[in-house]
């Protein structure tokens, strides 16, 4: 927390010395003025920062939503979450993870995020969307709806890493919308708001971890709506990925799992197990004929 | 009854390439091996060196035994839909086949999907990478078997993977796997997050 809060002042400096030097010539009163909202904003800003990283948990677990008489899960009766999809390993994973035979999706709502140009992300969704149709149909459930948001790709996959801040800025930009435009469904219509952001490693999911929490930092959003879920891929095995030690070290997830126990004991968090192995198989949805 | 098809699919992922696999599931005598075990058909997706792979194959399109076929190929869009499906078993057609990999999981991921044996040769070339850590995860899990690229390894491995797969069926029926093996593993829409004031009830409670 001390080195995000450190990042701010410095950032904060930075911004008040570049504003010295293009407002000198305006004359000691008005230079005055800009020193102090500058000095305000970000004591307000420090605060508000520190404010919300409190109010979290300290170590980022996951509750479970599970009645405990019945086992069975208990929902929200309305559900808007959204999906920051990655490359295609991550969108795998991601897609895997949620098919887990889950079939109760009425008044349900998903957006996935999509980077730009990732065709084959949007493929694999378009095939989990149908298979979740055909699963609920079969149990006279309703699948919800959906839509998809692209946004720019934060990092291409070897990107030089000093370049990353300039296309980071643009896909940031498409981010903010993505958050704020609700869906047009009658659950985002309700809603507004997502009420959980799920991400599993891609640098997206940072920036869209960082686009809340300015949000919420500035009042713009409400602080109960938004929780992002972190859930670090399933290949990390001993060492998280860069997403991951970004999200743990700022401390803006408000849940961080993992889903192997030797990464989890390398940097204490929570070892969810291997979730991407609940996801249904091809003969629990198309059962082969006898095998040989 | 005709024999029943058998299909071995070698694959070294889309980008890099791994030619000391690919170099020797080409050899007559991984050939020869394969048709001892039942093998009908071997389908190497080989990356970038697609050219120089089929160069060599044509040189020894004399050496492949009767009742085998081999086809190399760079990619397919969908590896899971064109090419491992085939390696499913299907009655009266045929019998299960196998999955030579790199360690990518992907790949991975997609055959545990299909439900299909595996053999994860992690590429000891690529530096800095995880391949290794996730051949030998696998292994000990018992999701997959292990090997290098060697030919006379992968014999050894085919023979393993068989003996694996067939105790995976006995042991694990296809339906109980799922709640056997991950009773312990959360559930992705169940996961939301903790509340400071509940947690520190809790606490409170505890003490």
């Amino acid at each position: 927390m001390a080195r995000s809060t450190t990042l701010f002042g410095i950032a904060g400096a930075v911004a008040i010395g570049s504003a010295f030097t293009i407002l000198s010539s305006l004359g000691k009163r008005s230079l005055l003025t800009v020193v102090a909202s500058g000095i305000a904003l970000l004591v307000f800003a420090s605060t508000r920062h520190i404010q919300l990283l409190s109010r979290r948990s300290p170590k980022r677990n996951a509750r479970l939503q599970v009645n405990a008489s019945s086992q069975a899960v208990r929902r929200p009766p309305m559900d808007y979450n959204l999906f920051v999809l990655g490359s295609g390993g991550h969108t795998k994973e991601m897609l895997m993870m949620m098919d887990d035979g889950s079939h109760d999706f009425t008044n349900f709502h998903r957006r996935y995020l999509i980077s730009s140009g990732d065709a084959m992300s949007e493929n694999h969704l378009e095939e989990y969307e149908d298979g979740l149709k055909t699963l609920c149909k079969s149990h006279k459930s309703s699948p919800g709806t959906y839509d998809k948001r692209i946004v720019t790709r934060a990092r291409k996959v070897h990107q030089p890493l000093w370049s990353t801040p300039l296309t980071a800025l643009l896909s940031i930009l498409d981010i903010f919308p993505a958050l704020l435009v609700p869906p047009d469904s009658e659950a985002g219509k309700k809603l507004r708001y997502p009420s959980r952001v799920f991400s599993n490693g891609p640098a997206t999911g940072f920036f869209v971890a960082l686009a809340i929490h300015l949000l919420k930092m500035f009042y713009l959003a409400p602080e109960s709506s938004m929780k992002v879920v972190y859930i670090e891929s399933w290949a990390r095995i001993s060492t998280l990925s860069l997403t991951g030690k970004l999200l743990l070290h700022t401390g803006i997830a408000d849940v961080f799992v993992v889903q192997h126990e030797e990464v989890a004991l390398r940097y204490g968090v929570q070892n969810a197990g291997e979730i991407v192995f609940n996801s249904r198989r091809l003969d629990d949805i198309e059962p082969s004929p006898v095998k040989c | 009854m005709a024999t029943l098809q058998r299909y071995c699919l070698v694959t070294v992922g889309a980008t890099v390439g791994f030619k000391q696999l690919t170099e020797q599931v080409l050899l007559p005598a991984f050939w020869q091996f394969l048709t001892s075990e039942g093998f009908t058909s071997l389908r190497i997706q080989c990356g970038p060196d697609i050219s120089w792979a089929t160069a060599l194959l044509d040189n020894r399109n004399a050496d492949i035994p009767e009742g085998l076929t081999v086809n190399v190929f760079e990619a397919t869009k969908n590896l899971m839909k064109d090419e491992m499906l085939l390696c499913r078993a299907e009655s009266g057609v045929r019998s299960t086949g196998l999955v030579i990999s790199h360690a990518g999981t992907g790949t991975i991921l997609d055959a545990w999907k299909v439900g299909l044996p595996v053999i994860v040769v992690p590429n000891e070339e690529l530096l800095d990478n995880h391949q290794a850590e996730m051949a030998t995860h696998l292994a000990s899990e018992g999701y997959a078997t292990m090997s290098t690229a060697r030919y006379t390894d992968l014999q050894g491995a085919i023979h393993k993977a068989d003996l694996l797969w067939e105790e995976n069926q006995s042991r694990l029926p296809p339906h109980s796997v799922k709640s056997q093996k991950n009773a312990s593993s959360l559930r992705l829409w169940e996961i939301h997050p903790q509340e400071v004031d509940k947690e520190e009830d809790a606490r409170m409670v505890n003490d």
